[in-house]
C-alpha cells in the first residue's frame, strides 16, 4: 500500500511537472528563437516542438497525443501548406504499418502463434538447453511477423509459464540452480522477443517510424530484405554473444521433467490447421514472395502487404472489429504525424539550421564514425536511464537524420544505429512495454532480476562490438 | 468467416482474377529509371526534371522512377563509391526499360557498367565532354544528348556589351573608339571549382577560339580561400570574369572542419569584391547572384532524353538508331538591377528571351 502511495505520488510530480514545463518551455522557445534571428514561422514551429517534446518526456499524456498536437498546432498557425503537414498520412510508410499492423493482428488472432508454440514444446528434448534455445527463437522468429513487442511477449510468456509450471516438479536441484535456470529461460524469453528488434523493418512500430522519416530514395533501397540483410553482421554477432554470455552467465544446463500430455491434449483441442491459420500463412508466404519477386513483379512491397491485408479483409479473416480493436491506431496517428513534423521541418528548412548548428557532430559522423558511434550509443544510454525510448528515438531521429543527409552519411545507418542502441533495457522501468510480460510470468517466474540486468547491460557492450565488427560490411554494400 | 462453398469459390475468383491483372498490368508497364548525378535542389536537376516531366506526362503508363546521387554536395572518393553502389543497386531493382543518366557522373558510376546490356537501353543527358569515355562509342544500347557549353554566344555577347555598354567601368578603361579597336585588349578568364564536369568543360573553354579577344586561361580553384584570390588577381587582369560552378568549393569552419560554401554566399563575395564584370555559363548562375548568364537549356536536355526514352519505348527504335545529339538551345538569363549598377546595358532582345523564358530577375 505505502509501495502504491508513493508511486502515485511520483506520477503527480510528474504530472504537475510535465504540464507546468509545457506551459513555459514553448514561450522560452518561441523568445529565444526570435532573439537568435529565426523568422516567426520557424519560431513557433520550435516552441510546439519543444511542447510537444515536454509531453513525450514527463509521459503526461500517450504518446500519439503530442504528436497530433503538432500537426494541428502546424495547421492552425499555416506553417506549411496543410499537404506537407498531413504528408504522413498520405505516405508509403503510413499504409506499410498498417498493412503489417494487420496481417500481425491475424497472425496471433488466427491461432497460428499458439499453435507454432505446443509445437515447439512437444518437439524440443526436455532439457533447459533446448528450451532457452526454443524460447529465444520463438521471440525472434515472430519478430519481422509481429510487429509490436507487447504481442510478441504476449505468444511467448504463455509458452514459459508452460515450460516453468510443468518441468521442474521432482527435479532434485537446490533453490538457487532452480532461480538461475528459470532466471535463464525468462531472459531468453525476453531477449528474444527484442534482441533483433532493430534488424527486421516490421519488427516494432518505431522501426515504421523511422522508415516514415527516411528520404525516399532510402525508404526504395532499404525495403525489408536490404534492411535485413545491411543489419546481417549486427544480427550474427549479437546472436553469437547472447547465446556465449547466456551459456557462461547461468551455466544452468539440465534436465526437465516436462510432462507433455497436456500439450497433445490441447493441440488435440485445436485440431487440424484452421482456414485462418492457413490464410495467415498463405498471407506470410505471399509477402515474402512479393519481396524476393519484387524485381519481376515491379510492384513495391509496400503495395503487396496492403493487398495481403486487403485480401484479409475481403475473406473476413480480419474482420472489422479486429481490424478497430487489434491494429494500434493509436500508433499510425503518432507515424502519420511524426512524418508530418519531419517533412514540415524540411519544408520551412529548420533541417539547415539543424545541420549548420550542429556541424561539428556532422563531421565527427563523416570524419570519425567510429567515434560517433561510441558517442552515440553513450549518450543513448545515459538518455535512457530517464527518458521513455519512444521520445529518444524520435528526438535523435530527428536531429540526427538531417544531420547524416548533410554529411553524407547514410541516413538508413543513422536510424539504424538510434534505434539499436534505444532498444537497451538494462532496468525494467526501462522497458514499461514489457510490463505486461513480467506480470504474465511473475507468478511462475521467480526470476533473479540483477541477473537479466546484468545480462542487458553486457549485451549493450556487445551491441557497441558488433556496430564496429559491422563497419567492413557495411562499407562493402556501400552503406558506409 | 461460415460462408457457403459458392461464396468461398467467387471471393477466390475475384482474388486471383484482381491479382493476374495488376501483375500483368504491372509487369508489362515500362519502366524509366533517371539517376541524376547531383541532388533535386540543384537548380540544374531540377530544370533538367522540368523538361523531362513536359515529355513524360504524356505517357502516364509508363512508372518513372529518380535517384538521386548527390555528387555535388559530397565529392569524396568513399561516397562517389557508395553513390555508384546504390545507383547500380537502384537498377537492379527497378530492371528499368530505359535508363536515363544525367551528367558525366551518371555515366561513368553507372552507364558503363550496362554498356551493350541486352536488357536495358541507355539514354545519356549533360556529358561535358566526348561519350567514348564511358563506352557509349561502342555499344547498340546507348545514345543521348551532349552538353556544350555555348561559347560562341557568350564570345558574341561580350562583342554585343563592348559595343553598347560604354558606363561599364572596365571599358572605360580602356575605351576608344567601338569593339574594333579594343577587341584585342579584352581579356577574358574563366574560374571554376574542381568538380568533375567543370574539369570537362575546362578543355574546351581552353581549345575554343576567343580572338579577337585575349583569353587569359582558366583557374581551377581548389577551396574558397584560392577562388577569391583568383577573383582578386583577376581585377587587375582580365576585364571579364566568366564562371560556370562553385558548388564543391569548400573552406575551413571556426571548430577547424571542412564546410561547403553555399553557392549564394560565393557569388555574393565574387560580385561584391570583383571589379568586372562576372558572367556565368549557366542558366542557374543568374539564380546564384549572377548578374548575366548564357548557358545551355537544361529543359532541352530532359526534354530530349524522355523523348528518345519514349521512342525506344513506343516506337521500338533501338537507340543504336537514334543518332546522339548536340544540345542546340541556349537560355538567356540576367539580373536587371545588377546590370545596370555595372553600367551594362543589352539590346532588348536580351531581356525579351530571358522574360520569356522566366529567367529575367529585377
Amino acid at each position: 500500500m505505502e509501495q502504491q502511495a508513493d508511486r502515485k505520488k511520483a506520477i503527480l510530480w510528474r504530472e504537475v511537472l510535465g504540464w507546468l514545463l509545457s506551459n513555459v518551455v514553448p514561450v522560452i522557445t518561441y523568445l529565444y528563437a526570435q532573439k537568435a534571428g529565426f523568422n516567426r514561422e520557424s519560431s513557433i514551429f520550435a516552441a510546439i516542438v519543444s511542447v510537444t517534446l515536454v509531453m513525450w518526456i514527463t509521459e503526461i499524456l500517450p504518446d500519439f497525443v503530442p504528436g497530433l498536437f503538432s500537426t494541428l498546432m502546424f495547421i492552425l498557425f499555416s506553417l506549411a501548406p496543410n499537404e506537407v503537414i498531413l504528408s504522413g498520412f498520405a505516405s508509403e510508410g503510413f499504409f506499410l504499418a498498417v498493412s503489417v499492423l494487420g496481417l500481425g493482428t491475424v497472425i496471433v488472432t488466427s491461432g497460428l502463434s499458439h499453435r507454432y508454440s505446443l509445437m515447439m514444446l512437444k518437439i524440443m528434448p526436455p532439457n533447459t538447453f533446448w528450451y532457452t534455445i526454443s524460447l529465444f527463437f520463438t521471440g525472434l522468429i515472430f519478430t519481422p511477423l509481429v510487429p509490436v513487442i507487447s504481442g510478441r511477449a504476449a505468444i511467448v510468456a504463455p509458452v514459459l509459464n508452460v515450460i516453468v509450471t510443468h518441468s521442474y516438479d521432482g527435479l532434485d536441484l537446490d533453490e538457487q540452480t532452480m532461480a538461475r535456470s528459470k532466471t535463464a529461460l525468462f531472459a531468453s524469453s525476453l531477449i528474444g522477443i527484442t534482441l533483433l528488434s532493430a534488424s527486421f523493418l516490421s519488427s516494432t512500430p518505431l522501426n515504421l517510424i523511422i522508415y516514415g522519416m527516411l528520404p525516399l530514395q532510402e525508404q526504395q533501397s532499404f525495403q525489408f530484405i536490404k534492411w535485413s540483410y545491411a543489419s546481417f553482421v549486427v544480427s550474427a554477432t549479437m546472436l553469437i554473444a547472447f547465446f556465449i554470455i547466456l551459456g557462461l552467465y547461468f551455466r544452468t544446463f539440465h534436465k526437465l521433467n516436462i510432462n507433455k500430455d497436456f500439450i497433445d491434449e490441447e493441440l488435440k483441442h485445436m485440431g487440424r490447421l484452421k482456414i485462418a491459420e492457413w490464410i495467415a500463412v498463405f498471407g506470410i508466404v505471399i509477402l515474402a514472395v512479393g519481396m524476393f519477386a519484387a524485381t519481376i513483379t515491379k510492384i513495391n512491397v509496400t503495395w503487396v502487404a496492403f493487398a495481403i491485408m486487403f485480401s484479409l479483409l475481403l475473406v473476413g479473416v480480419l474482420n472489422s472489429t479486429d481490424f478497430r480493436t487489434k491494429i494500434d491506431w493509436s500508433f499510425l496517428f503518432l507515424l502519420g504525424s511524426m512524418i508530418g513534423l519531419v517533412n514540415t521541418m524540411n519544408y520551412l528548412r529548420i533541417d539547415a539550421i539543424v545541420v549548420n548548428n550542429l556541424g561539428w557532430l556532422a563531421n565527427y559522423m563523416h570524419s570519425d564514425f567510429r567515434l560517433f558511434i561510441i558517442l552515440l550509443s553513450l549518450t543513448i544510454f545515459a538518455i535512457r536511464l530517464i527518458i521513455p525510448m519512444n521520445a529518444v528515438v524520435l528526438i535523435f531521429a530527428a536531429t540526427l537524420l538531417p544531420l547524416a543527409k548533410a554529411s553524407g552519411i547514410s541516413t538508413w545507418l543513422t536510424g539504424f544505429l538510434i534505434l539499436f542502441f534505444a532498444e537497451t533495457a538494462v532496468f525494467p522501468f526501462q522497458a514499461p512495454y514489457l510490463s505486461n510480460f513480467r506480470n504474465y510470468t511473475k507468478s511462475v517466474v521467480n526470476q533473479q532480476e540483477r541477473g537479466v540486468s546484468v545480462m542487458n547491460l553486457l549485451l549493450f557492450f556487445v551491441k557497441i562490438a558488433a556496430v564496429y565488427l559491422s563497419i567492413p560490411f557495411w562499407t562493402k554494400i556501400g552503406v558506409l | 468467416m461460415r460462408r457457403r462453398p459458392v461464396i468461398v469459390a467467387l471471393i477466390i475468383v475475384f482474388l486471383l482474377l484482381s491479382a493476374t491483372l495488376v501483375l500483368y498490368s504491372s509487369i508489362t508497364k515500362p519502366i524509366i529509371l533517371v539517376i541524376h548525378s547531383y541532388d533535386p535542389d540543384y537548380a540544374w536537376c531540377r530544370d533538367i526534371t522540368v523538361g523531362a516531366h513536359r515529355v513524360l506526362k504524356k505517357h502516364p503508363n509508363y512508372s518513372v522512377k529518380w535517384f538521386y546521387m548527390d555528387l555535388k554536395n559530397h565529392n569524396d572518393p568513399a561516397f562517389r563509391r557508395k553513390a555508384g553502389i546504390q545507383a547500380r543497386e537502384a537498377v537492379q531493382r527497378w530492371q528499368p526499360n530505359v535508363l536515363i543518366l544525367i551528367d558525366d557522373d551518371a555515366s561513368e558510376l553507372v552507364g558503363r557498367h550496362y554498356v551493350n546490356n541486352p536488357k536495358i537501353n541507355i539514354v545519356f543527358a549533360g556529358l561535358n565532354g566526348e561519350y567514348s569515355p564511358y563506352g557509349y562509342d561502342k555499344a547498340v544500347n546507348a545514345t543521348g544528348i551532349l552538353e556544350h557549353k555555348q561559347f560562341q554566344a557568350m564570345k558574341e555577347t561580350i562583342e554585343t556589351i563592348e559595343k553598347t555598354s560604354k558606363g561599364h567601368e572596365s571599358i572605360n578603361k580602356s575605351y576608344n573608339n567601338g569593339v574594333a579597336d579594343r577587341a584585342g585588349h579584352v581579356k577574358i578568364m574563366y574560374i571554376a571549382d574542381n568538380s568533375t564536369s567543370l574539369a570537362i568543360d575546362k578543355i574546351y573553354i581552353d581549345q575554343f577560339d576567343w580572338r579577337p579577344f585575349e583569353y587569359l586561361g582558366s583557374y581551377v580553384a581548389r577551396d574558397f580561400e584560392e577562388w577569391k584570390k583568383f577573383v582578386i588577381d583577376g581585377n587587375n587582369r582580365a576585364d571579364y570574369i566568366l564562371l560556370a560552378n562553385y558548388r564543391t568549393l569548400k573552406r575551413t569552419n571556426h571548430a577547424g572542419y571542412d564546410e561547403l560554401v553555399h553557392p549564394n554566399e560565393v557569388v555574393q563575395w565574387t560580385n561584391t569584391n570583383s571589379k568586372v564584370p562576372v558572367i556565368g555559363l549557366n542558366l542557374f548562375n543568374v539564380e546564384d547572384g549572377c548578374m548575366l548568364s548564357i548557358g545551355v537549356s537544361p529543359f532541352e536536355q530532359g526534354e530530349v532524353a524522355a523523348a528518345m526514352a519514349v521512342d525506344i519505348i513506343d516506337k521500338h527504335i533501338s537507340p543504336r538508331d537514334i543518332p546522339i545529339r548536340l544540345n542546340k538551345q541556349f537560355v538567356v538569363a540576367m539580373r536587371h538591377s545588377m546590370l545596370t549598377a555595372k553600367g551594362i546595358a543589352l539590346p532588348e532582345v536580351y531581356e525579351v528571351f530571358a522574360r520569356s523564358t522566366d529567367n529575367y530577375k529585377n
